[in-house]
C-alpha cells in the first residue's frame, strides 16, 4: 500500500516538474510579470505626481493581478492537456505506468505552482508599493491566497472542459463560466425578488445560483482597501468553497478524460 | 478512477462545497456595505467611458438598494458610490432622484441635499432638477430651514424654461409649513394674477378663499 501511494506520488510529481519547466519556459508568463511591473510603476509614479491616495493603487494592482492570472489560468488551463494531444507525447506518457488521473493531476499541480509563484512574486512586488506608499496591510495577502484559490478554480474549470471538447472551446465555455460567476448575487437577487410573483422563477433562480460556479466570493478587496477588516469566516468559507470545488471540477475532469477515447 | 466511483465522489463534493457556500453567504449577510473602487480608479479605468461606468455602478446601487429596502435594512455607504455616479455621469438624473430617495429614507437628509445642489449646479438650465432637490427636502426634511431651502429651490425651478405651475405651488406651500404666512400669500396672489393658465390661476383662486384672503381684482378676469 505504502509502496503503490509512494510510486503514485512519484509519478504525479515528475509530471508536475515537466509541466512547471513547460510552463516557466514559456515566455508569456516572464511577458506578463514584465507588462505588470511596468504598469505598476507607471501607476506608482503618476499617483506619488498627483498626491492621490494609495487605495487606488492598491485596488488597481490586485485587480490586475487577479485578471491576468485568470486569463492565465484559462490560457494555460485549456492548452496544456491539447498540447500534449497535438504533439502525441501524451501516448509516451500514458505508455508508462501512469494513469490518466495522475496525468492531471501532474498537469495540474505543475500549473497551479506556476500561478502560485505569479501571484507570490506580484504580491513581493505589492509588497515595496504598500511599504513606500505608508499603507502597509497585512490582509492583502489573505487576498493573494483567496487569488491563488480562485486561480485554481478556474484552472480546475478549464481542465474540465479541455478534457471534453477542443482548446478553444475549452478556452471560450470557461471565460464564460467565469463571468457568469461572479454574477451570483443579481441571479439571487431576481429570485428572491420573484418569491410571491412566479414559483418557477423564484425557485429555478435558486437552483442556477447554486449549480453556477461562484468566483465573486474570493473577491475581498473592498473589505481591506476601506479598511472595514476582512470578514475570516467568510474568507475561510469561502476558501473551503474553492478547494471542494476543484476537487470536484478535477474529479469530474478525469471521468471525462478517462471516457474519452484517444486516437 | 472509476466511473461509478468518479461521479457521485464529483456530486459529494460539489455538494459539501455548496455548505460552504452557505457559510459565505450566512458571514457576509450580517452586515452588507456597498464597495466601490476608488474614484481615481474609476476614473482611470473608465478610459472614455466614463457613463458606462455610471450606469454600473447606478445598477450596483439600485440592486443593494431595493434589497435592502424589501428587508428594512439599514444602508451603508451610499452617499460615496452615489458621489461617484454622479461624478462620472453629472448628467445622470436617475442617481439623483433615487439617491435622494436612499439618502432620505435612511436619515442622510444633509447628504441627500448636498447631492441635488451638485445636481442643480451640473444642470442649470433644467428645471426637473431644483424641483426635485426641493421635493427631496419637503419629504425628507422636518426643519424650518429645511423647508426655506426647498421654497428656493422651487422658486428657481419656477424660473426655467418648462416649469409647471406646481413649482410655484410648492414654493408657497413650504412657506406655509415653515411659518412664513405672508409669503406663501404673495406668492399664491402672484400666481392669482400672472399664471399664464387658467388651471394655475383656479387653484390659486381656490387656495386663497380656503386661506381667508380677500381676492384682489383681475383685469379680464373674474373678482
Amino acid at each position: 500500500m505504502a509502496t503503490n501511494v509512494t510510486a503514485f506520488g512519484s509519478r504525479v510529481w515528475a509530471i508536475a516538474l515537466n509541466t512547471w519547466r513547460e510552463t516557466m519556459r514559456d515566455r508569456l508568463i516572464v511577458g506578463v510579470l514584465v507588462f505588470l511591473g511596468v504598469v505598476q510603476t507607471l501607476i506608482f509614479l503618476i499617483e506619488g505626481g498627483m498626491r492621490a491616495n494609495g487605495p487606488a493603487v492598491l485596488d488597481i494592482s490586485l485587480m490586475l493581478m487577479g485578471a491576468v492570472g485568470v486569463l492565465i489560468a484559462i490560457f494555460l488551463g485549456t492548452s496544456l492537456v491539447h498540447k500534449e494531444l497535438d504533439k502525441r507525447t501524451v501516448y509516451i506518457v500514458l505508455a508508462k505506468p501512469a494513469s490518466r488521473f495522475e496525468f492531471l493531476a501532474g498537469k495540474y499541480l505543475g500549473l497551479m505552482a506556476t500561478l502560485a509563484l505569479m501571484v507570490v512574486l506580484m504580491a513581493m512586488f505589492l509588497t515595496t508599493l504598500m511599504l513606500g506608499l505608508h499603507i502597509f496591510r497585512g490582509e492583502v495577502y489573505a487576498l493573494c491566497l483567496a487569488l491563488i484559490v480562485e486561480l485554481g478554480f478556474v484552472t480546475a474549470m478549464a481542465f474540465l472542459f479541455s478534457t471534453m471538447t477542443s482548446g478553444t472551446l475549452a478556452a471560450l465555455y470557461t471565460g464564460c463560466l467565469f463571468l457568469l460567476g461572479h454574477q451570483g448575487a443579481l441571479i439571487r437577487a431576481f429570485a428572491d425578488s420573484e418569491r410571491k410573483l412566479s414559483a418557477f422563477n423564484y425557485y429555478g433562480g435558486h437552483v442556477l445560483y447554486y449549480l453556477l460556479p461562484h468566483f465573486e466570493i474570493f473577491d475581498f478587496k473592498s473589505q481591506v482597501l476601506y479598511g472595514q477588516g476582512l470578514p475570516w469566516d467568510a474568507w475561510a468559507s469561502a476558501l473551503g468553497y474553492g478547494i471542494l470545488m476543484v476537487a470536484a471540477a478535477l474529479v469530474a475532469a478525469t471521468v471525462a478524460w478517462e471516457a474519452r477515447e484517444l486516437t | 478512477m472509476r466511473t461509478w466511483v468518479g461521479i457521485p465522489a464529483a456530486i459529494g463534493l460539489f455538494g459539501a462545497s455548496l455548505g460552504m457556500l452557505r457559510t459565505y453567504d450566512t458571514s457576509m449577510s450580517k452586515i452588507e456595505y456597498l464597495s466601490i473602487p476608488p474614484a481615481v480608479t474609476t476614473h482611470a479605468l473608465a478610459a472614455g467611458y466614463e457613463n458606462m461606468a455610471a450606469d454600473a455602478l447606478y445598477l450596483q446601487f439600485i440592486h443593494y438598494f431595493g434589497k435592502h429596502l424589501r428587508a428594512k435594512q439599514k444602508f451603508y455607504n451610499v452617499y460615496p458610490v452615489l458621489d461617484l455616479v454622479t461624478n462620472l455621469d453629472p448628467h445622470f438624473e436617475g442617481a439623483y432622484v433615487m439617491g435622494s430617495m436612499a439618502l432620505g429614507d435612511n436619515g442622510q437628509v444633509d447628504e441627500a441635499e448636498t447631492l441635488w445642489n451638485k445636481g442643480v449646479r451640473a444642470n442649470p438650465g433644467k428645471w426637473q432638477f431644483p424641483y426635485q432637490a426641493g421635493m427631496s427636502l419637503f419629504l425628507f426634511g422636518n426643519r424650518n430651514d429645511q423647508y426655506l431651502r426647498a421654497a428656493e429651490l422651487f422658486r428657481a425651478a419656477a424660473a426655467l424654461p418648462g416649469a409647471p405651475p406646481e413649482a410655484r405651488y410648492m414654493e408657497a406651500r413650504m412657506y406655509t409649513v415653515s411659518s412664513r404666512q405672508e409669503m406663501a400669500t404673495k406668492i399664491w396672489l402672484d400666481t392669482y394674477l400672472h399664471a399664464p393658465s387658467e388651471e394655475a390661476r383656479g387653484v390659486a383662486e381656490r387656495t386663497l378663499k380656503r386661506m381667508g384672503v380677500p381676492l384682489p381684482h383681475r383685469s379680464g378676469g373674474r373678482p
